[in-house]
């Protein structure tokens, strides 16, 4: 083959068969031409390829100058292939995180070790229109970033985002259905609860016992119903970032005792006593209603799973009274090792939980909702647990809150004077 | 002595349960089911207490008719509770900052501990 013969022998023939040697020449330039359009071809595709991609994809180099840009960046940041390459990323493209206005650089995601990998960034699109002061407009991508190394020193790393635009704008969708159609259940529930409570409290007609009972099943069942719209809600708000809290100073012994008190008759319908916490000053910065949603759901669940025997509260101080630890001990089933990772989850139950006879009715979110509140006050929440002997559920709270106190009445919020 | 109440709530069901509870304990109740009745309620009985305000109302929402009765000086006696069904941060931070006295959440008073808050709210605000 000629392309197989060397240079110098070409040029030996040429001394000694000119004739061969030109032969030989022009195969030669004929070869390297073919392989050079192949080449060129293959390059083309490719590049159109990464150009045409649904990703948008862009290349920098080590001073984070653009190398590449292909169609979908110059569609989304409005901005020409031309314009962009040799610009810094960071002038061009402004990306995120998640649905705040923190800015997510360069630095932050080129030429690391590992691949980097950023859920949920976005950008804004500036559409014009500033009349409404809904939410920026945005469009969200997972961000993915490699380097590749050229060896001659020469890095650049190639950025990835991927549109998940759709999947965000279905689960906002989700969480305002449930917001609207939380909120729309509400009114009648409150009609039927009212109507019924005038029933039982203002009418001067002397109910038989059986009356009595049947307009009590009517209240117990409302109140469950008002129970799972408000989980509902709580959850929607916890997605969405938009829980807000109210936070006092106060002696958490008192809300305690006030929720046992609460749930004091649901526990000796079963049988079960409750062994209340010892007499202490123990203040806190908590959102007093949802410190008691938080204690009234690990109480209500100890009732429910505890079949005989009794449910102590432990209020103590913890880590040199930065927190006070709350547990509700109890003497029910215990909760089976391969069931741990599910009991904080949203929809999340333990089996022994599932046997427990379904007219108790649950959601499965409480606990869900319960570690959340936690949290948002600067504490936590957990269990321990033995099969067979019980279980014990705690939660922290700060004796100094990390988030702003409110002055509040109980009730209703005194404006600022 | 009794007070006088005005309720503004569409909820005709919700309305009247309230109207005639609060009305059996001594209160004067004025009802009206949206916003515009409501302002001309208020213009035509300058001695109400308390207004209890719902805030999604049709014809005129309730930000609005508490904008325009805290527009007018003469009606500075009155306490405007905004009533909500849910625990809005952005509502009802907007209703204190056009004046609004204070805020109760619908479905989790019935009657009597409704009727509890007005009375707190009218006379706290007495011993001031």
């Amino acid at each position: 083959m000629p392309g197989n013969t060397p240079n110098t022998s070409i040029i030996s023939l040429g001394q000694n068969d000119p004739e061969n040697a030109a032969k030989l020449l022009h195969n030669v330039a004929e070869e390297l031409y073919g392989k050079n359009l192949e080449l060129y071809r293959e390059q083309t595709r490719l590049n159109e390829i990464l150009l045409k991609i649904a990703e948008i994809i862009i290349a920098i180099d080590q001073d984070y100058k653009i190398t590449l840009f292909n169609k979908r960046a110059e569609e989304t940041f409005q901005i020409n292939q031309k314009d962009a390459i040799g610009k810094n990323i960071d002038e061009i493209v402004k990306i995120y995180k998640g649905f705040t206005l923190e800015v997510l650089s360069a630095n932050d995601y080129a030429f690391k070790d590992k691949t980097q990998t950023f859920e949920h960034v976005s950008i804004i699109i500036d559409d014009g229109d500033d009349s409404t002061n809904n939410e920026l407009d945005r469009i969200y991508f997972n961000l993915q970033s490699t380097y590749v190394d050229f060896k001659d020193n020469k890095k650049e790393a190639v950025i990835a985002l991927s549109d998940i635009t759709h999947e965000v704008e279905l689960d906002k969708q989700k969480d305002e259905f449930i917001s609207i159609a939380s909120h729309e259940l509400k009114t009648p529930i409150s009609i039927v609860k009212n109507n019924l409570w005038m029933l039982e409290n203002t009418t001067k007609k002397k109910y038989s016992q059986r009356d009595l009972k049947f307009m009590n099943e009517m209240d117990y069942g409302l109140g469950r119903l008002q129970n799972i719209m408000n989980n509902l809600l709580s959850v929607s708000r916890i997605q969405q970032g938009k829980l807000t809290l109210e936070i006092q100073r106060v002696d958490i012994h008192t809300l305690t005792t006030a929720s046992i008190e609460a749930l004091h008759e649901s526990a000796q319908k079963r049988g079960l006593t409750i062994h209340n916490p010892k007499e202490l000053v123990a203040f806190a910065e908590v959102d007093p209603a949802k410190y008691q949603e938080i204690f009234e759901n690990f109480l209500s669940n100890a009732i429910k799973y505890t079949l005989k025997g009794k449910i102590t509260v432990l209020i103590e101080p913890i880590e040199n009274k930065k927190f006070y630890k709350i547990s509700v001990i109890d003497e029910g089933p215990g909760i089976p090792y391969r069931d741990y990772s599910k009991i904080f989850t949203k929809f999340g139950r333990a089996e022994e939980g599932l046997k427990i006879k379904t007219s108790e009715g649950s959601t499965g979110l409480g606990l869900y909702i319960a570690k959340q509140f936690a949290k948002h006050m600067g504490g936590d929440a957990g269990f321990t647990s033995q099969l067979g002997k019980g279980s014990t559920f705690w939660f922290t709270v700060p004796t100094k809150s990390p988030l702003k106190l409110n002055v509040n009445t109980t009730g209703t919020i005194k404006p600022q004077a | 002595m009794s007070y006088k109440l005005l309720l503004v709530e569409d909820e005709a069901s919700l309305r009247t349960v309230y109207a005639e509870y609060l009305r059996s304990n001594g209160f004067e109740v004025l009802e009206a089911e949206d916003g515009e009745q409501a302002t001309t309620l208020v213009a035509n009985n300058h001695d109400i207490d308390l207004i209890l305000l719902d805030i999604l109302l049709p014809k005129k929402d309730g930000l609005k008719v508490l904008a325009e009765i805290r527009a007018n000086s003469e009606y500075n006696k009155m306490k405007i509770y905004l009533a909500t069904m849910l625990n809005n941060d952005k509502v009802i931070k907007q209703g204190f900052e056009l004046g609004a006295d204070g805020y109760i959440i619908k479905d989790t008073l019935n009657p009597e501990q409704l009727k509890q808050e007005i009375l707190a709210a009218i006379e706290g605000s007495k011993k001031n």
